[in-house]
């Protein structure tokens, strides 16, 4: 219970901090934020000044700074993010459509990544030393190596333009897909398969699977009920740090596969200087970040007591 | 059970990435089914961004997928006025202009086009809280229907150009209907020769032919619009054949589709001018022989051809050469001799310039551009320190004159296919973006000159003559007319690419065949 409420203290306390520091945005980058509403929404360079006074007023920011925190944070508490600069909606009606764009790609993308980085880390594990341990060792360390924005165009290359088996670009159904998430995987499938390897040399020089096969299990049998189970935990583990640290979206990703997601519309608001949105976007995606990793942590202390009791004891 | 609960947990995965799947693929909002012959997919270089506000950018898409139409058209070709859903115009005082409404038009919704109608549009478009440039309270005072055909719009001082600022497509027509509370809904307002029929937030829009439309019956049956941000992947799209058209192609990508027969790729110039805007209020740019000193240590022509990837021109002047208004001049070749030459006459040592350069990165050239400049007038002896940060963070040195030089990227025809409006706020005494602080009364009474000429040669030949001032007196140094560079696959018939950024869709066009 102390353990919960220790950590529900930390998400109110980390919320506070990032939202009073996204906050102080247009106010910390140069420039005066009444012109920069108005640039947001026109592009135009050459304002009119009694237009820029007059947003001024309307936007209170002629305010002192802590009032329009103060109003700021009890609209936002209310769920009312304030209306982007550029398209004038809510904008929690933009991040919500694109965090759930975001959320489908990143779980699809770990789902890859899962289900390659299993098999691959087992065998790796299973031969280690051996030619087929090296060979995955080698390929799947390549793919961190491998920058998103070389990665994608030549998927694109060979299975749109040359095999034209898949679509280049576009979020129109689960073909469209394909491309981003593999490519968003690798990374993540290289990080699964080296711990998944490396969880999977304890278990096999483990003594209680020694244990098992001298019950007379064979390999498979002892594998799939003892090994397996104890060489997954570390990577569920890591499969939610990577779920929270994929939801800010891939800006290259999304902006070269026209994904409608967080990244392309975070850029696209830095790029118009929609600063409400901004706001919107970054607390958001602190908030789930930081409830992914208390909802972990909770989940690992569920699993391992010695988590929960070294938190109770302190 | 162990294992149950392993399957169980990996099932319950899987289905929760499908389903977020099926909620983040949204549909349409509404029939996109195509009718009548052909089909054209288009790759659009913007997204729509302010929900289809007609004040803003969003305005050019409506107008380039052929949905959205104004009273007066502008012909670059003849440098005229055409009629559109006005059919004839003119000036019955010197601050009033009456406008005849086409007879027998209709929205593609069926709401009758009226005078009462398009008088409601304009006036909404008129008190906006950021009125587009071609049509706020500064330029137009009043917009009223004097009768069912007849619109008057009224201007707050004398003005022979308001038929031009009613050719901009800020002041596109939509049906009443199209107005929401926070929104503007396109879908079934226009009175173009394509009807949009549904939107994808952010990623496409659907058209079908409009049948009902008043001018010539469109070819094509229907047209998809698709909201592609990366220029490659757009490029990569009509190779693919996942589309038949891409706008705003980037030169890193005309290599690769320069090699590919079965698409054709067109550039045309942009009415943009990127030029090195110099700060002429105070030493050493007050000075016109410094400023001519430094327009010849720059060599246009390389960065044209290695900064720009050839996608640009280098520059004559204000204007590019294929438009009306430009003087039939060459470009001012690099010498640096004469740079040299001009500095010593000047009375200025080189040694003792430091100067500072600003940049701003929304241009993604100009780091690069900052970088050649600073080279280039190093050979002449002069140190350039380069300062690039956000447009905001130069913005207010940039207004307030304390600054050196600065890069900055100018549509002279933002507003209205005419230049005068750029002319006035950036080159005369007191105009509002006149960022080089340059005053000249003999410029300032040419540009009152060109803006009181009804006749359109009469203005253009005045404007070949400011121009040609600007250069000789090289109060900016221009560097390059932008280019607009699209492809097409070969079998698309009758695409041309705007200058002006109106027209992508036209009645004409096909696929196929």
């Amino acid at each position: 219970m102390i353990f919960l409420l220790r950590r529900f203290v930390v998400l109110l306390c980390t919320l506070a901090s990032v939202s009073f520091l996204v906050f102080l945005i247009p106010y910390l980058t140069p420039g005066d934020p009444a012109r920069k509403i108005l640039q947001a929404r026109t592009g135009e360079l050459n304002l009119d000044p009694s237009a820029v006074e007059a947003a001024r007023v309307r936007y209170g920011l002629d305010k002192p700074v802590i009032e329009q925190y103060w109003n700021w944070g009890q609209n936002a508490l209310h769920g009312d993010l304030g209306l982007s600069y550029t398209s004038r909606t809510q904008v929690s009606d933009l991040v919500g459509s694109a965090l759930a764009v975001t959320t489908s790609l990143a779980v699809a993308a770990l789902f890859i990544a899962l289900v390659a980085a299993l098999p691959l880390g087992s065998l790796a594990a299973i031969r280690r030393g051996k030619a087929s341990d090296i060979a995955i060792t080698t390929v799947t360390q390549g793919f961190v190596a491998l920058p998103e924005y070389w990665v994608a165009p030549m998927l694109v290359l060979v299975f749109a333009l040359k095999l034209g088996i898949l679509p280049s670009a576009g979020w129109t159904g689960p073909a469209s897909m394909i491309l981003p998430a593999v490519t968003l995987s690798l990374r993540p499938l290289s990080y699964f398969t080296q711990v998944t390897r490396a969880s999977m040399v304890d278990v096999l020089e483990s003594p209680h699977l020694t244990a098992a096969r001298s019950r007379g299990l064979s390999f498979a049998q002892a594998m799939l009920r003892h090994g397996l189970r104890n060489g997954l935990l570390p990577v569920v583990t890591l499969f939610s740090i990577w779920l929270a640290g994929l939801l800010g979206g891939s800006v290259v990703i999304e902006v070269i596969f026209a994904v409608p997601g967080m990244g392309r519309l975070l850029y696209q608001a830095v790029t118009d200087g929609d600063v409400p949105v901004i706001q919107a976007g970054i607390v958001c995606i602190v908030a789930l970040t930081v409830l992914i990793t208390t909802l972990t942590d909770l989940l690992y202390a569920l699993i391992n007591p010695t988590v929960r009791s070294s938190n109770v004891s302190r | 059970m162990r294992r149950s609960k392993a399957v169980l947990l990996g099932a319950s995965g899987a289905t929760l990435a499908l389903t977020i799947s099926a909620c983040s693929f949204s549909g349409g909002s509404g029939n996109g089914a195509a009718t009548g012959s052909g089909n054209a997919i288009i790759d659009m270089q913007f997204t729509p961004r302010a929900n289809f506000a007609l004040e803003t950018d969003d305005a050019f898409i409506l107008s380039q997928i052929g949905c959205l139409e104004t009273l007066v058209r502008y012909d670059e070709g003849t440098g005229k006025l055409q009629p559109s859903l006005a059919t004839a115009w003119k000036q019955t005082t010197p601050t009033t202009w009456d406008f005849t409404i086409r007879d027998g038009v209709t929205f593609q919704n069926g709401t009758k086009l009226t005078a009462a109608n398009v008088a409601g549009a304009l006036s909404r478009a008129l008190h906006v809280e950021t009125p587009a440039r071609s049509f706020k309270p500064s330029v137009v005072s009043d917009v009223k229907a004097l009768d069912s055909s007849t619109v008057r719009v009224t201007s707050p001082k004398p003005n022979a150009l308001i038929p031009f600022n009613l050719a901009s497509v800020n002041t596109g027509i939509l049906a009443p209907e199209a107005f929401k509370a926070n929104r503007v809904d396109p879908i079934g307002a226009c009175t173009g020769p394509f009807k949009a029929t549904a939107y994808t937030q952010g990623q496409s829009m659907k058209l079908v032919r409009n049948d009902q439309y008043w001018g010539a019956k469109p070819a094509l049956g229907s047209v998809e619009a698709k909201f592609v941000p990366d220029g490659a992947t757009r490029a990569t799209q009509v190779r693919t054949g996942e589309a038949d058209i891409a706008l705003g192609i980037p030169a890193s990508s005309l290599a690769d589709l320069k090699g590919d027969k079965n698409v054709v790729v067109t550039q045309t110039g942009a009415p943009k001018t990127n030029g090195l805007y110099l700060n002429t209020s105070k030493a050493p740019f007050n000075n016109p022989d410094v400023r001519r000193a430094i327009q010849l240590a720059i060599d246009t022509s390389a960065i044209a051809s290695q900064v720009y990837d050839g996608t640009a021109q280098p520059a004559i002047g204000p204007f590019a050469p294929n438009e009306p208004w430009s003087p039939k001049d060459r470009a001012a070749k690099q010498n640096l001799d004469q740079a040299k030459a001009l500095l010593k006459s000047a009375g200025v040592d080189p040694g003792k310039l430091s100067l500072e350069l600003l940049g701003y990165t929304e241009h993604p050239e100009f780091p690069d551009l900052a970088t050649v400049i600073q080279s280039d007038l190093a050979k002449i002896g002069v140190t350039v320190k380069v300062r690039i940060a956000d447009y905001a963070a130069i913005e207010p040195s940039l207004l307030s004159g304390k600054y050196d030089m600065a890069l900055l990227s100018r549509n002279h025809l933002i507003d209205i296919p005419d230049p005068l409006g750029f002319l006035s706020s950036d080159y005369t005494c007191k105009g509002s973006f006149n960022i080089s602080h340059y005053c000249s009364p003999e410029l300032d009474k040419l540009i009152a000159d060109a803006g009181s000429k009804p006749e359109v040669q009469d203005r253009d030949a005045i404007y070949a003559q400011i121009a040609q001032k600007l250069q000789d007196d090289a109060v900016t140094v221009f560097l390059v007319h932008e280019q607009s560079t699209a492809v097409a696959r070969a079998n698309v018939k009758n695409f041309h690419i705007d200058p002006l950024a109106r027209d992508a869709i036209t009645p004409t066009l096909t696929v196929g065949g």
